[in-house]
């Protein structure tokens, strides 16, 4: 482990900045604390209360009946201003860095908040009344160092629409404020809408866990880390 | 004299429950009150209901078994059932009782007013009437130890529909003087329906029915139960319960599940008693909605809010719009429901009201609570008369006049969530009573009731003065429409505060500081608590300040924003602060209410009636506490019109606009669209200019040809 890499309580400090900046900008309706327990002898979750009580396994069920599982449960960091979800937990043995799990989930019946920014900003009641079907699609970054196979089952991957052969090999596991400038300037950004610049800077980076047969495929740059 | 008052539910039985109705109120000497299909208990063979309950000071309880037709049956059996119900229920009220023994007295009589022959049929001790010896039969009657008190408690307690405002969860407090103990004290008087109330929940008409009521008067819960109500009487009809705000969906759907088991003993057939949207969508039972449902039944194009605000505007225009255009496709009435009542129909337009009436088959039981001062859209209701449209040869359709007006036409006047400061508040700031004239302006009132006597009818009574057109008037709450243990509980410059800050952060600060002390120290919960900020437009921006303040405290909030399925706007199991914009507040309340930013909701000119009823809607959602806040010059008027009030002992003290002055205030203060507010904004800049140019002399009055030059002079100065 480098000097840089994180503990864990700085991936938890590092979430709480960044749910209040969410909140401060506006794009953050609901949230739950950030939040460490230990769940072993050396083994720390960070993630955020109430986690706990929550399955993440879903199994087989339809995309839309899984986010109003989430979403009824609040089992969510953070909902933002379209319905979308944010999940992250990250799990530490000691003090490095064993697995990761940060998910984005949109909202299967509203429509993303790009299309129609000055709506979902003002108070209108009728933003819900949509027709159209959407094709909305989770999307994930996992971080798993115990089932890591090389090429095969990339350390860090990104994963598009629950499609379990989906694994897009990611340079490095992502910090919270990576993964949700990620979201935030994919999923919420607009020519008239910036929210990124007023993120706080990042703080630390993880160390690169890409290997070298993976770096030959179509993969996931990081910048920052080493 | 006699003065037998009459509250009309349905028991299925319509003729012999006029014939009924028609002889008590012809008994000379009687007096009480009257409920058809009422009370309705749930017993252990199900849900029961009495025909009619008669209650009189000198008779005790009347209780009858009606017979329509010819075919008595067995009735002393059910004379016998009938009293033993309703005895056990009445036992359960302690006061009612002396020892084991009921005080009220129970008669019971079985009302057969087309049997010719009651001899042949009459049993010994169990009384048998028709039309002829009813009179008599009453007369006989004797209560031996006739008591008021114990009549007024057994009314009450045949009245009361328990366990309905019971507050979402245990209140526990430790404290007696804290503000959660002087709630949870309130919360516990306010248990029970008014009589209005009650009769408004119990009396439908066979046709269209208005309940106007103030803020607060129980409208929400009154439709509630009238839905409840005639579900359970009539199983099978087809009912719609539909609003515009989604965060009352979760609030109908457990006042009607409590009344149903309550009453009844069993749980509502959702598919038959609906509670819908206006609007919705595709996609399930859960988003379903009346436009939609409409559109689906009609075969009309369907819009959803994007392409309706494509074709017909933004906002309001689009629901319109789209009602409108459905409208234009239903030739024959659809015949879909039995009943449909309408909440918040102050901000439906009248095309979502047809489109209801359109929906309904014969004879259109079409309920509709209303609220003048609450409608936020700037849009407002035509009477029933333009609403409802005419028939072939030009008569109305539907008119409140004549007839049983009382009953088509239901005023609340009592209000039972805002104390009289807070609610007499609200009134000052929403009409804008003691605002200073505009320069050349004869008033500063912002709006006025077109019929001087609504005051009266909503629960005003005169001071001083007179209340009518052009004269002087003060008006006063009495004890009875606005009752005192709303605000005994707290002094005065407790209940209502209005505060100016030098700035938003300021004001952010000390808002994130109160709620920290509300929740640390007051023993409130967090669902007693909420922020409103009244303009829809920033609600989400400016509430975020205060939010991001509060989490770096520890302390959770969430802005009520797009809930897709779930229809949640108080989070009590979680804890955790509502923040809300002015829709989404509607038809909520709170113990405490943060207004902030009000100093948007002073003006100038159009638009400023919304402003103001913005204002009075987000201060009438307090049941306790109100706090109006904001800063910059804004404030200063508020401040000074609160100040005036106080000084008039919160009695509303106004010179009665003329008609002529309230014509002009309606377009002085009028509404206008996004294009004519450009419009207007462009023309006082081109005011401005021509003042500019004079003055520095660009242009010279005399470079203005004399007939403009006299128009202007004489518009100026207020002549037409």
């Amino acid at each position: 482990m480098s000097r840089h890499s994180p503990t864990r309580e700085k991936v938890r400090h590092d979430l709480e900045c960044l749910t209040a900046e969410l909140i401060g900008l506006g794009l953050a309706d609901d949230q739950n604390f950030p939040a460490m327990r230990q769940v072993g002898p050396d083994v720390w979750d960070v993630t955020f209360h109430g986690a706990e009580a929550i399955s993440l396994a879903m199994g087989d069920i339809d995309y839309g009946d899984l986010y109003q599982e989430l979403f009824a449960n609040r089992s969510f960091c953070l909902k933002l201003i379209d319905g979308g979800l944010l999940q992250l937990s990250y799990r530490f043995d000691k003090d490095s860095l064993v697995k990761h799990r940060l998910a984005y989930y949109p909202s299967p019946s509203l429509r993303p908040f790009q299309d129609d920014p000055e709506v979902y900003l003002r108070e209108e009641l009728y933003v819900d009344i949509v027709s159209r079907r959407l094709v909305p699609f989770p999307i994930r970054f996992d971080y798993d160092l115990g089932a890591t196979k090389d090429v095969a089952h990339p350390s860090c991957h990104l994963t598009l629409g629950d499609v379990e052969g989906c694994r897009i090999p990611v340079h490095c596991p992502l910090t919270p404020r990576q993964f949700i400038e990620f979201i935030v300037r994919n999923f919420y950004q607009t020519d008239k809408h910036e929210f990124v610049s007023r993120f706080p800077d990042h703080k630390h980076f993880f160390d690169v866990s890409i290997s070298v047969n993976e770096q030959k495929l179509i993969h996931l740059n990081v910048p920052g880390a080493e | 004299m006699n003065t037998v008052e009459f509250t009309r539910g349905t028991n299925g039985k319509p003729a012999a429950s006029a014939a009924l109705e028609d002889c008590l109120a012809n008994t000379i000497g009687l007096d009480g009150s009257c409920f058809f299909g009422y009370p309705l208990i749930a017993t252990p063979e199900g849900k029961y209901f009495v025909d009619a309950t008669f209650l009189s000071p000198d008779k005790g309880v009347i209780l009858f078994d009606i017979v329509e037709g010819q075919n008595l049956g067995d009735y002393a059996d059910r004379q016998d059932d009938l009293v033993n119900k309703i005895e056990s229920k009445l036992k359960l009220h302690k006061d009612l009782m002396k020892g084991r023994k009921l005080l009220p007295q129970l008669q019971v009589i079985t009302f057969a007013p087309s049997l010719i022959n009651l001899a042949s049929h009459a049993q010994e001790d169990y009384p048998l009437a028709n039309e002829h010896n009813l009179a008599s039969l009453i007369e006989s009657l004797d209560w031996d130890n006739a008591d008021d008190e114990i009549y007024r408690l057994t009314t009450s307690a045949i009245e009361s529909l328990s366990s309905i405002r019971k507050s979402r969860s245990k209140r526990e407090v430790t404290r007696l003087d804290s503000l959660g103990a002087k709630l949870k004290k309130l919360e516990d008087s306010i248990a029970t329906l008014d009589h209005r109330q009650n009769r408004a929940v119990v009396e439908t008409v066979e046709g269209v029915q208005r309940i106007r009521g103030l803020a607060g008067s129980g409208k929400t819960i009154v439709l509630a139960l009238k839905a409840a109500y005639l579900h359970t009487q009539q199983p099978d009809w087809r009912i719609a319960v539909t609003f515009n705000t989604r965060s009352l969906k979760g609030q109908f759907k457990r006042l009607i599940n409590n009344f149903c088991i309550e009453q009844s003993g069993e749980e509502p057939d959702w598919t038959k008693l609906r509670i819908l949207n206006a609007w919705g969508a595709p996609g399930g039972a859960e988003r379903d909605g009346m436009y939609y449902e409409a559109c689906r039944q009609s075969g009309a194009d369907f819009y959803d809010f994007r392409t309706a605000s494509t074709h017909f505007g933004g906002s309001n225009r689009a629901f319109d719009g789209a009602c409108k255009a459905a409208l234009s496709k239903i030739n024959k009435p659809l015949d879909v429901y039995d009943t449909i009542l309408v909440d918040e129909a102050q901000d439906f337009s009248p095309s979502f009201l047809q489109l209801c009436y359109a929906m309904l088959k014969a004879p259109k039981r079409l309920v509709y609570a209303y609220d003048e001062l609450q409608n936020l859209s700037g849009t407002s209701l035509p009477p029933p008369e333009d609403l409802f449209g005419t028939d072939e040869e030009g008569n109305a359709l539907v008119s409140f006049a004549g007839g049983h007006q009382q009953r088509r036409d239901v005023i609340l006047q009592k209000c039972y969530r805002n104390s009289r400061p807070v609610l007499v508040t609200a009134h000052a700031l929403g009409f804008g009573v003691y605002r200073a004239p505009p320069k050349m302006a004869e008033t500063g009132l912002v709006q006025m009731f077109e019929q001087p006597n609504l005051w009266g009818e909503i629960g005003y009574r005169v001071h001083t003065g007179d209340l009518r057109k052009g004269a002087r008037v003060s008006l006063e709450r009495t004890d009875e429409t606005s009752p005192l243990f709303l605000e005994t509980h707290s002094p005065i410059d407790e209940l209502v505060q209005i505060i100016k800050f030098n700035s938003e952060t300021e004001q952010n600060d000390w808002v994130a500081q109160q709620i920290e002390k509300n929740l640390n120290e007051d023993e409130l919960r967090f669902d007693d608590v909420i922020v409103i900020n009244p303009n829809p437009i920033n609600a989400r921006e400016r509430c975020a300040a205060i939010r991001k303040t509060l989490f770096g405290r520890g302390i959770q909030s969430h802005l009520a924003g797009v809930d897709t399925d779930q229809d949640v706007f108080f989070r009590s199991d979680l804890g955790s602060v509502t923040f809300t914009g002015i829709y989404r507040a509607k038809g909520n309340e709170a113990g405490m209410v943060y207004v902030i930013n009000a100093q948007e909701c002073d003006g100038v000119g159009a638009g400023l009636s919304t402003l103001r009823n913005r204002l009075f809607t987000a201060i009438t959602r307090s049941k306790g506490w109100v706090r109006v806040v904001g800063h910059g010059p804004g404030m200063d008027a508020l401040l000074q019109e609160y100040a005036q009030l106080k000084l008039h002992q919160y009695r509303l003290d106004m010179v009665y606009p003329t008609d002529a002055q309230l014509s002009n205030l309606r377009i002085v203060h009028r509404d206008l669209s996004e294009h004519d507010k450009q419009r207007l904004e462009q023309k006082k800049y081109n005011a401005q200019e021509l003042t500019h140019a004079l003055e520095t002399g660009e242009l010279n009055p005399e470079d203005l040809d004399g007939e403009t030059r006299a128009k202007l002079l004489a518009l100026l100065s207020g002549k037409k």
